[in-house]
């Protein structure tokens, strides 16, 4: 009976402990993406690798100075097309309907 | 646009749904291949709601068919210099390599509403409906409720985009056009395209200094049928500057010095040029708002004779 305590003690630590590490991991605001046919990592994976970030410039990176969740972002003033904030504004994403934006022409 | 504006396509032009249409997916209007839509009513499904199957449709009576208007997509993606794009369909539904920027989407989106504003009679409609009320559509572009001097202009999410937006508004004389790619909700989307545009007009503002063809002076011509010409803006001027400093900017003229007949309306002969601490921040030329022929003897002489004609008069 006291051997089975233990036992189920010792199975709730580390349950917990690897549940906190997972929280941990999946609050971080990295992103992961590549340009190859895998689909990007969703938010809530719980890989994080500085290494894996691809086609990020560092500069960009510097040049969040609004905290952006957001992959990219980028702000310009519409009659001279002059860029007044970027974060990662060349890196490639999926567009999904903002597509349609072309098809206006 | 392009084809409205050039009168191949009209407002009132129909068009009818194909069973590839008809079967897109993701967001549509469930459209039949026995009902037509007229063009206006196709754009405003787009505009409002996104529907996937009004865009394939009008891409298949545009072009003849997908395949061939995202060819044209491409075409027109190169020619404004959007380099991080690559268009594999004209719906946004994922697949692989249909890839585009931040930055790329800011630049369509600019040219989308410096050539064709009348874009924004649609991106603007937070609710309205079609099939005579059967169909309500309500605009997935939430700022439109809620951001004062909001003009658009569409969002977008897939489960691998996440969420985008490119979101364009205007106040007193500036118009910021803010994109969003891979928010990690709709919310965040909205907020941070918010935090932008905020950030854009509580910082900065639009001087304006003139509109096209506003006369700034008029100078002397020499051996001309007339002796003085006026002497206009090209293009409206104007420049983005921080807010609080429109008071400093320097404004300087140079205008060429011996202008002599014969002059063409539309010839530059000078320009303005608008600095800030000693920063060019723009410039506009000047040129000539008519024709000025030279002066030859026969019309000297003429010139001579109604002088005279006004002086027994007088």
């Amino acid at each position: 009976m006291r051997k089975t305590n233990n036992i189920i003690t010792i199975s709730l630590i580390v349950i917990l402990s690897i549940s906190i590490c997972s929280i941990s991991y999946g609050i971080s605001d990295s992103y992961i993406w590549s340009l190859d046919t895998d689909p990007a990592t969703p938010v809530s994976s719980n890989i994080v690798n500085s290494s894996d970030i691809v086609n990020v410039s560092t500069e960009s990176q510097n040049e969040n100075t609004l905290n952006l969740e957001s992959g990219s972002a980028v702000l310009i003033e519409q009659s001279t097309g002059q860029v007044l904030f970027s974060h990662n504004e060349h890196e490639q994403l999926r567009p999904a309907s903002v597509t349609k934006v072309m098809i206006f022409y | 646009m392009e084809q409205i504006d050039n009168g191949t396509l009209s407002y009132s032009d129909t068009i009818s749904c194909s069973e590839t249409a008809r079967s897109m997916g993701g967001s549509q209007i469930w459209l039949d291949p026995r009902e037509t839509l007229t063009v206006d009513e196709m754009l405003k499904a787009i505009c409002v709601v996104s529907a996937n199957d009004c865009v394939v449709a009008m891409a298949e009576h545009i072009a003849g068919s997908e395949e061939a208007f995202v060819q044209m997509m491409n075409d027109k993606a190169k020619e404004l210099g959007m380099t991080d794009t690559c268009f594999k369909n004209c719906h946004g539904i994922d697949e692989d390599g249909h890839v585009t920027s931040a930055h790329d989407i800011a630049l369509m989106s600019r040219e989308l509403l410096q050539k064709h504003p009348d874009i924004t009679k649609y991106t603007t409609i937070w609710m309205d409906s079609l099939r005579d009320g059967k169909s309500q559509l309500v605009n997935t572009n939430k700022l439109i409720k809620t951001y004062k001097g909001i003009t658009g202009l569409k969002t977008g999410s897939t489960s691998l985009a996440l969420y985008n937006l490119s979101a364009s508004a205007t106040r007193d004389d500036l118009s910021l056009i803010a994109v969003i790619m891979k928010a990690p909700s709709t919310k965040v989307r909205f907020s941070e395209a918010q935090k932008l545009l905020d950030y854009g007009f509580s910082k900065f503002s639009f001087k304006s200094f003139g509109n096209k063809n506003d006369v700034i002076q008029t100078i002397s011509v020499n051996k001309g049928v007339k002796s003085t010409v006026d002497v206009i803006l090209e293009n409206n001027a104007g420049t983005l500057i921080e807010k609080g400093k429109e008071s400093q900017i320097s404004q300087s003229i140079e205008l060429d010095n011996n202008i002599e007949a014969p002059i063409k309306k539309g010839d530059k002969l000078g320009k303005v040029t608008f600095s800030l601490d000693g920063k060019e921040l723009a410039s506009t030329n000047l040129i000539a708002s008519n024709d000025i022929e030279k002066i030859t003897l026969f019309t000297m002489c003429k010139k001579i004779v109604y002088s005279w004609i006004d002086l027994l008069r007088s």
